[in-house]
C-alpha cells in the first residue's frame, strides 16, 4: 500500500473538483478492512475508486477526505471454465476479464463504456452496462457471488460460486447500483456465458422517430431475437456532424451460430415492414467501430448535459422527437441514443453557451415527461455548481426512508461517498 | 385469542375473510415442509392491498407477530407460524390487473398462480419464463418470497430475473413500491433484496412481471448412459461446446425404474442414467445444435439418443420428469428430498459422496435432479414405521449437505432456507455474514414481527430436526 | 375406542401436502380457503378417521362442498386417490352425523327419487310440467323462495324434454364388427331420451349391435355420492349380472357420473367373493360413448353441421375417466363443424350429481364462471358427455339471456349421420 501525501493527486481522483486529502492503494482485502475500519474510526470520508472513469456520475460530495483506489486487488481467485464461474477481484478492469474469459470462448456479458477503465466494483456499484443488456440482462442478473467490507471494517460475503443459490438474503443484488454507500466491494464471482460464435450488425434508417420505434416494437414483437437493438437520432458512423433533420437509425444486431444469423437478417425486412428509408449489412470493421460507439456514448463526446431516462419501451420514440425539439428550442441540439427494446434513453446535450436556467429547464422537462408515465430522469453530468439545483438522481418516492435506514445501518458514520446517491445519502 | 383482536380483524376484512374455527385453521398448519407443524390462531385472508395494509398496521400497533402465505407450497417451512399466532393469506388477492403486451409486463397481485400469467398471455406468443414445478398451485408472491427456480432456469434464470417492481406492504403497514414497472429505477435495489428474503421484509401484495417471447421452436432429447459418469460428462461437455440449453436434467437407475413402473413412458430400466436435454429458441438455430448434442453423446457411450417427435411427446417426457417425484412412492412408503447445490463440475464427485452415505447408512437414495445447474435433489427412502431408519435418514440428509458445502456448494438451490436449514446456516454464513442479514432484516421489519424465526438461526433458538420431512414432489 | 376408519389408511399417506392441488380446485380458487381444497380435506378427513377430529358443522361443511369432480386427481403427481377418500367418508357422515333437519329432507327425498325408474320419471315428469307451466320464468321472481327459485332455474324450456321408448335391441348398419351394450341411465332415459337415440344411432352407424336390457338398474352413482352405500352396492350388483351376462365387446355408458362410476365396479368388489371375478370383467368392457366411438376407426359422417361449437369436460370424463381427446376428435370429424376452445374447459360447472341441488350457492358461482368462459367463445353450441353438466349449463346459458345451446356430443354427432330410412330417425 502507497500512501500518496504530499502529491498533488492524478485527475483520476478528482470528483466534482473535490480532491482527496489522501490516496491509499489496498492491494488486499485485509488492507481494505484495516482502512476502513480506520476511517470509520475517524470518520473519515472515503470514495472507492478504480481508474476514476465514472466519477462524474452522482452528486457532489458532502466530504471526500480519502480516496481508496481498488485496481490493486485485481486478481483472478477463482476459474472453472466448465463451471460457467469465475471469481476475481473488484480491481480487474472490465477489459481484462473479458481477455481471460475469451482464452475459453467465454464472456461475461455486459459491454459498458470503457471497457478498459470500468473496474468490476465500479460496474457492479454503478450498475453499468452496455447495448447487449437487451439480450443478456444487466450485471444483477450475473453476479451470483460478492464479499464486501463494510464501513466498519468487517468482510462479509452474500451468494456463493454456485449458479443456483436462494441461502440467506440476495446480498448481490443489493450492492447492484448501490453507488460505493453501503460498503467497499472487493471481490465478486459471476456466472458466465459462451461468447457467441459469429455476429453481424445491420443499420436502418428511417424518417422519423416513430417510424424508427414502430420497427423496433415489430421486432421485439416477433421472433426474432437481437443481441442488441439501439435507436439514435444519429449515425456514429457517419463523419458529418449536421443531422438529417428528423431522420432516426435502428441498430439491430444479431449474435450466436451463422445459421441462426443468417436466418434473422433474411427475414428483417418481413418483419420491419417496408416503411424504411435503408437497410445495410455493415462490415466487421464498420460493425466495431459501431458497436464500440454505442457502448462509449454515455461517456463520450462534449456535453453540457447528459440525462439517462428510464421509460416504457413504446414510449421511447415519441419521448424522443419531443425532446429533441424541445433541446433544439433551447439551441442544446441533443444527441439520443436508446436501447430500444430496455426502454432505457441516454440523452447527450451541446451547446457550451446555453444558460443554465434553460439546461435545468430540460432536466425538469424530462423528469415531467417521464415520471407522468412512471419512468425515471437520472443526470449523468452535469456541471458541478448545477448538480445540487439539478438533484441528479431525482426523487424516488416512498422508498426513501428504507434507503435511509439502510445506509444508515449499514454505514452509521456516513463515511462512504457521503453525500453522493439519492436524497444526499 | 383476545377477542378484541379477532372484533377488530373482522372489521377490517369482514366475516368471509377470517377463518377463527379451530377444525378450519388447523389445514393451515404445514406448508410442503411437514416435518414440522404449528397451527395458527387465526388465518386472515384480506380481499386488497388496504386491507393488508389495514391488518398489519393493527398487528404492528398491538405488536402481535404474523406470518405471510401463499399457496402453501413452499418446502422449507416458510410460512410456518412459529410464535406468531395471525397467518394472512393471499388466496384472495389473485387478479391479474394489467397486462402490457407490447412493453412486455404483466401485473398481477400476490396470490395469483404462477402458470395462470402464462396463460393469460399464452395465445399472445409471450410467457412468464420462471416455472417451478409446483406452477400449476404456486403463486407469485411466494415465488418471490423464495426466488423460485425451475428446470428452465438455467437458460432464462430465476425469479428475480424476472421480476421489475414490487407493491409490499412493510411491516409497519406502510405499502412502498419497490423498484416499478420500468427497467432502471434510482435508489438501492430493494426489490432485489426482498425477492428471496422469505417474506421476513413484509407482505407483497402485487408484482410488475417481465414477460418473455415463447421460443419459436424446442428440440428434446432423451439420451440413455450406461453410467452416472458418462452422463455427466456428457453435461460438461454440452455446455463447454458453447450451448446453452434451456434444460439439463439427470436421472438415476432407480428413479428410471420407478418412473418406468408409474408411467410406462419406455425408458430402458436396466440404464446407468438417463438425462433429458432440452434446446430452444430459433428453428434455424437447433439443427446445428442437435448435430453437436448428439456428437457429445456418442462420444460418451450413449446407448442411445432420442428426440421427442412432436408435442405431445414433449410433454410426455416432461410429465415424466415432473411427476418422477410421486412415483417414487410406489418404491417406498416413505421418502425425503434434500436441495443441495454444486458447482456443476463437481456433480461425479457429489454422486460419488451419495453412493457412500447410501451404503453407509444401508438406505436406497435416487437421483433426479438440475444437472446443468448442479443442483441436486437426491431422494432417500424409508419407512416411516422403522424409527432406526428414520433416524439414519435424517442424518444421511444432513452429510449430503455438508459434502455439498465441501465441495463448493450451497444448502439450497430453490427450497429456500425457512424453519428447515436454519441450523445449517452457519456452515456457509460467518457469525458477521448473519450478522448483516439480521441488520438487513431490522431495517425492513425492525421489531421481528413479520414471519419470524426463519432463515437466520439465534443462538440457542435452532430446532434439532430428529425425523426426516415427508416425501415432496416437485 | 369407536372404530372410526372409513377408508384404507394407507391411502392416505399416498398425500404428500405438496398443495399442487389447490388451483384445480373450484372450490378453493372460488373461496380461497384451504379448508375447502383437497389437501385441506384430506387433512379433516384423516384426522376424522384417526380419531383426532369431530364430525361437527363446520368439518362437514367444508367436506360437503367438495364437488367431487376430481380435477385434483388429475394435478396430483403422487396418484392420491382423492375420490375414493372423500366418497369414503360420505357413508361416515351421513351414519354419524345429525344434518338439519330440512337438509335431511332433501337428501333423503333425492335418494329416494333418482335411483329408481319410477323416481326418475317423477323427475322427469317435475321437469315436463314445469317446463310446460313456464316455471322457469320464475327463477328470477321474487315471489319464489329462493331454493324453490334455482330448481325452477334447471327446468328445461317448453318442448325440449324427451323420452322415446328405446328398444331393446338394434341391428348394425353396414358391417356388423361390434355388439355393445349401452347403459340407458336414469337421468339420461328420463330427461335425455333424444341423446340415447343418437347415441345408439352412432353406434349402429359404426358397426355396432347395439342391447338395451330392460333389466338393468340405475349405476348407483348419486346414491354413493349422497351416503348410501348399501343400495348403491346393491344396484350395482343388478348391472353387473344383466350385462356380464351378454356377450358384449363393450358396455357404452353415455353419462359421464354414471361412467365414472361403473368403472370403479371392479374396486367396489375386489373383496366380493363372488361379485369380485365378474365385476373385473365387466368393468374392462365399460367405455364412454365417445371414449368407444373415438376409439374405432369412425366411419365418416356425410352430413354436414355448419356450427360453432366448443366443448366443456365433463369432470366424470376428463378427470374421472381421462376421457379428454376423443370428444374433440369426434367432434372435428363432423362436416362443417368449427370446433373453439373453450377456456377452462375442465373446471366444473357446478352441476356434480346433485351438487346443484344441495349446495346451490356454489354451484351458481361455477355456473356463472362457466357460462362466462362459454360466451367468451361465441360458440353456438357447446357439447359435453354428461347430463347433470348439460342440464346446469343450459339452465346458465338463459338465465344469462344467451342463445347458444348446449348439447351432448352424440346429438351432435348423430346429426352429421344420415337417417335409417324407417327407424323414426
Amino acid at each position: 500500500m502507497t500512501q500518496a501525501a504530499g502529491h498533488p493527486p492524478s485527475p483520476q481522483f478528482i470528483i466534482d473538483g473535490q480532491a482527496p486529502e489522501t490516496v491509499v492503494y489496498p492491494a488486499s482485502i485485509e488492507e481494505v478492512s484495516r482502512l476502513l475500519k480506520e476511517a470509520n474510526e475517524h470518520g473519515r470520508a472515503i470514495s472507492p475508486v478504480g481508474h476514476g472513469a465514472f466519477l462524474h456520475l452522482g452528486g457532489v460530495p458532502k466530504r471526500y477526505e480519502q480516496a481508496l483506489c481498488m485496481t490493486g486487488l485485481s486478481a483472478i481467485v477463482d476459474y472453472q471454465p466448465t463451471d460457467m464461474t469465475i471469481t476475481v477481484g473488484a480491481g480487474m478492469s472490465l477489459a481484462q476479464l473479458q481477455a481471460i474469459l475469451g482464452e475459453n470462448g467465454q464472456w461475461l456479458p455486459l459491454d459498458p463504456p470503457c471497457l478498459e477503465r470500468a473496474t468490476v466494483g465500479g460496474v457492479i456499484a454503478a450498475n453499468l452496462n452496455g447495448p447487449t443488456r437487451f439480450s443478456q440482462g444487466t450485471v444483477r442478473d450475473f453476479l451470483i457471488g460478492i464479499k464486501v467490507v463494510r464501513a466498519d471494517g468487517t468482510l462479509i460475503k452474500g451468494g456463493g460460486q454456485v449458479v443456483k443459490n436462494v441461502a440467506g438474503y440476495d446480498l448481490p443484488k443489493l450492492y447492484c447500483g448501490s453507488f460505493g454507500t453501503l460498503g467497499v466491494i472487493v471481490e465478486a464471482t459471476f456466472m458466465i456465458r459462451p461468447r457467441p460464435e459469429a455476429q453481424t450488425t445491420l443499420a436502418l434508417t428511417f424518417s422519423s422517430a416513430e417510424k424508427a420505434g414502430e420497427a423496433a416494437l415489430k421486432l421485439t414483437g416477433s421472433d426474432m431475437q437481437p443481441f442488441f437493438l439501439e435507436l439514435a437520432n444519429f449515425s456514429p458512423l457517419s463523419s458529418s456532424r449536421d443531422q438529417q433533420g428528423d431522420a432516426y437509425c435502428l441498430f439491430v444486431g444479431f449474435a450466436g451460430m451463422q445459421e441462426e444469423i443468417d436466418d434473422q437478417r433474411n427475414h428483417l425486412r418481413d418483419v420491419v415492414g417496408d416503411d424504411i428509408g435503408s437497410i445495410e449489412e455493415l462490415s466487421v470493421d464498420e460493425a466495431q467501430t459501431l458497436s464500440q460507439a454505442l457502448r462509449d456514448f454515455p461517456v463520450s463526446g462534449p456535453a453540457t448535459l447528459r440525462c439517462k431516462v428510464s421509460l416504457q419501451p413504446t414510449q421511447l420514440a415519441t419521448f424522443c422527437s419531443d425532446l429533441a425539439a424541445e433541446a433544439r428550442r433551447r439551441y442544446a441540439p441533443a444527441r439520443l441514443l436508446a436501447r430500444a427494446g430496455n426502454g432505457i434513453l441516454y440523452a447527450a446535450f451541446e451547446g457550451d453557451t446555453v444558460p443554465d436556467d434553460q439546461i435545468l429547464s430540460l432536466v425538469d422537462w424530462i423528469r415531467v415527461h417521464a415520471t407522468g408515465s412512471n419512468g425515471f430522469g437520472v443526470v449523468e453530468e452535469i456541471s458541478s455548481a448545477l448538480k445540487e439545483r439539478a438533484n441528479v438522481w431525482g426523487s424516488v418516492g416512498k422508498a426513501f426512508p428504507l434507503m435511509q435506514r439502510l445506509k444508515d445501518t449499514l454505514d452509521p458514520k456516513g463515511i462512504l461517498n457521503p453525500g453522493r446517491f439519492v436524497g444526499g445519502i | 385469542m383476545d377477542q378484541q383482536v379477532l372484533d377488530r380483524l373482522y372489521d377490517i376484512v369482514g366475516p368471509d375473510g377470517v377463518v377463527a374455527h379451530k377444525s378450519a385453521r388447523s389445514v393451515y398448519d404445514c406448508d410442503g415442509y411437514t416435518l414440522e407443524k404449528a397451527v395458527p390462531e387465526i388465518v386472515v385472508l384480506p380481499h386488497s392491498t388496504e386491507e393488508v395494509a389495514a391488518v398489519v398496521k393493527f398487528l404492528n400497533r398491538e405488536r402481535i407477530a404474523f406470518v405471510p402465505r401463499g399457496a402453501g407450497t413452499g418446502l422449507s417451512g416458510g410460512c410456518l407460524p412459529v410464535e406468531a399466532p395471525v397467518m394472512i393469506g393471499t388466496s384472495r388477492l389473485n387478479k391479474i390487473v394489467h397486462i402490457d403486451l407490447l412493453n412486455r409486463y404483466v401485473v398481477a397481485q400476490s396470490g395469483v398462480v404462477n402458470l395462470w400469467v402464462s396463460n393469460a398471455v399464452k395465445e399472445q406468443g409471450l410467457q412468464y419464463a420462471p416455472d417451478p414445478s409446483s406452477q400449476q398451485a404456486c403463486t407469485i408472491g411466494g415465488n418471490i418470497a423464495e426466488n423460485s427456480g425451475g428446470p428452465h432456469t438455467l437458460k432464462y434464470g430465476v425469479t428475480t430475473n424476472h421480476v421489475l417492481g414490487l407493491e409490499v406492504v412493510l411491516p409497519d403497514g406502510e405499502i412502498v413500491t419497490l423498484g416499478g414497472t420500468v427497467e432502471d429505477v434510482p435508489g438501492y435495489d430493494l426489490r432485489g433484496i426482498t425477492i428471496g428474503a422469505e417474506g421476513t421484509f413484509g407482505i407483497v401484495t402485487q408484482a410488475a412481471l417481465k414477460l418473455t417471447r415463447q421460443p419459436q421452436a424446442y428440440r428434446t432429447f432423451l439420451a440413455v448412459f450406461e453410467s452416472v459418469h458418462h452422463a455427466t460428462q456428457t453435461v460438461s461437455g454440452i455446455i463447454a461446446s458453447g450451448i446453452v440449453p434451456a434444460a439439463l436434467e439427470m436421472m438415476d437407475t432407480l428413479i428410471i425404474q420407478a418412473i418406468e413402473e408409474a408411467f410406462h413412458f419406455g425408458f430402458p430400466t436396466d440404464a446407468g442414467a438417463v438425462l433429458i436435454i432440452e434446446i430452444d429458441g430459433l428453428a434455424a438455430s437447433l439443427d446445428p445444435q442437435t448435430e453437436r448434442i448428439q456428437a457429445i453423446c456418442k462420444h460418451n457411450k450413449a446407448r442411445e439418443v432420442r428426440i421427442a417427435r412432436d408435442d405431445a411427446e414433449r410433454m410426455a417426457l416432461w410429465k415424466s420428469r415432473k411427476r418422477a417425484f410421486g412415483a417414487i412412492g410406489r418404491l417406498s412408503p416413505n421418502y425425503c428430498t434434500q436441495d443441495g447445490v454444486v458447482p456443476r463440475t463437481k456433480v461425479p464427485d457429489i454422486l460419488q459422496r451419495i453412493t457412500e452415505v447410501s451404503e453407509k447408512y444401508q438406505l436406497r437414495i435416487a437421483n433426479v435432479f438440475h444437472a446443468g445447474d448442479g443442483n441436486i435433489h437426491p431422494i432417500l427412502m424409508y419407512d416411516e414405521r422403522n424409527a432406526d431408519e428414520t433416524r439414519r435418514v435424517v442424518q444421511a440428509g444432513k452429510e449430503i449437505l455438508n459434502a455439498c458445502v465441501d465441495l463448493g456448494g450451497s444448502l439450497t438451490g430453490e427450497h429456500g432456507i425457512g424453519v428447515e436449514k436454519m441450523g445449517q446456516m452457519p456452515l456457509i454464513f460467518s457469525p458477521e455474514d448473519l450478522m448483516v442479514m439480521t441488520q438487513l432484516r431490522s431495517v425492513f421489519n425492525p421489531d421481528n414481527l413479520c414471519n419470524p424465526n426463519k432463515i437466520i438461526p439465534t443462538p440457542g433458538g435452532c430446532i434439532d430436526v430428529t425425523t426426516p420431512r415427508r416425501q415432496v414432489p416437485l | 375406542m369407536e372404530n372410526t376408519a372409513f377408508v384404507d389408511h394407507e391411502k392416505f399417506f399416498d398425500c404428500v401436502h405438496c398443495g399442487l392441488c389447490l388451483a384445480s380446485c373450484p372450490t378453493y380458487v372460488e373461496l380461497g380457503t384451504e379448508m375447502d381444497s383437497p389437501r385441506g380435506r384430506i387433512v379433516m378427513l384423516r384426522a376424522l378417521q384417526e380419531g383426532h377430529a369431530q364430525l361437527n358443522d363446520e368439518v362437514v361443511g367444508h367436506l360437503d362442498l367438495c364437488l367431487g369432480c376430481r380435477a385434483c386427481e388429475t394435478a396430483c403427481p403422487s396418484g392420491v386417490q382423492y375420490g375414493e377418500l372423500i366418497e369414503g367418508a360420505r357413508p361416515f357422515i351421513e351414519q354419524h352425523y345429525r344434518r338439519p333437519m330440512l337438509e335431511r329432507g332433501k337428501r333423503w327425498l333425492m335418494n329416494k327419487t333418482f335411483p329408481h325408474p319410477w323416481g326418475a320419471r317423477l323427475f322427469a315428469l317435475f321437469l315436463k310440467v314445469g317446463a310446460a307451466l313456464g316455471l322457469a320464468r320464475f327463477a328470477h321472481s321474487e315471489a319464489v323462495p329462493a331454493t324453490l327459485r334455482y330448481w325452477f332455474g334447471l327446468l328445461p324450456e317448453r318442448g325440449s324434454v324427451s323420452s322415446a321408448p328405446l328398444l331393446e335391441h338394434y341391428p348394425a348398419i353396414g358391417e356388423k364388427c361390434h355388439t355393445v351394450g349401452v347403459l340407458s341411465g336414469c337421468v339420461m332415459s328420463a330427461v335425455f331420451g333424444a341423446t340415447n337415440q343418437s347415441t345408439v344411432k352412432v353406434l349402429r352407424h359404426n358397426g355396432c349391435e347395439v342391447l338395451i336390457p330392460k333389466a338393468q338398474s340405475c349405476c348407483g352413482a348419486l346414491l354413493l355420492h349422497n351416503g348410501d352405500k348399501q343400495t348403491a352396492l346393491a344396484l350395482a350388483k343388478r348391472n353387473i349380472d344383466v350385462f356380464d351376462q351378454l356377450d358384449l365387446d363393450a358396455l357404452i355408458i353415455n353419462a359421464a357420473g354414471c361412467g365414472a362410476m361403473m368403472k370403479e365396479y371392479g374396486e367396489l368388489f375386489k373383496d366380493d367373493p363372488v361379485y369380485r371375478y365378474k365385476a373385473a370383467r365387466l368393468t374392462e368392457k365399460m367405455k364412454d360413448a365417445a371414449e368407444f366411438v373415438g376409439s374405432l376407426e369412425l366411419r365418416a359422417p356425410t352430413r354436414e353441421v355448419r356450427v360453432k361449437a366448443t366443448y366443456h369436460d365433463a369432470c366424470h370424463l376428463a378427470h374421472g375417466q381421462g376421457v379428454r381427446e376423443q370428444p374433440r376428435a369426434l367432434l372435428q370429424a363432423i362436416p362443417g363443424l368449427k370446433l373453439t376452445n373453450l377456456p377452462e374447459s375442465d373446471w366444473c360447472c357446478g352441476s356434480a350429481g346433485t351438487y346443484n341441488l344441495t349446495q346451490p350457492e356454489m354451484a351458481a358461482r361455477l355456473l356463472e364462471r362457466k357460462v362466462g368462459n362459454i360466451q367468451a367463445t361465441e360458440a353456438d353450441v357447446v357439447a359435453t358427455g354428461n347430463p347433470g353438466c348439460l342440464m346446469q349449463i343450459q339452465a346458465g346459458l338463459r338465465q344469462s339471456g344467451l342463445p347458444m345451446k348446449a348439447v351432448h356430443t352424440m346429438d351432435l354427432l348423430a346429426l352429421a349421420y344420415e337417417d335409417e330410412p324407417g327407424s323414426g330417425h
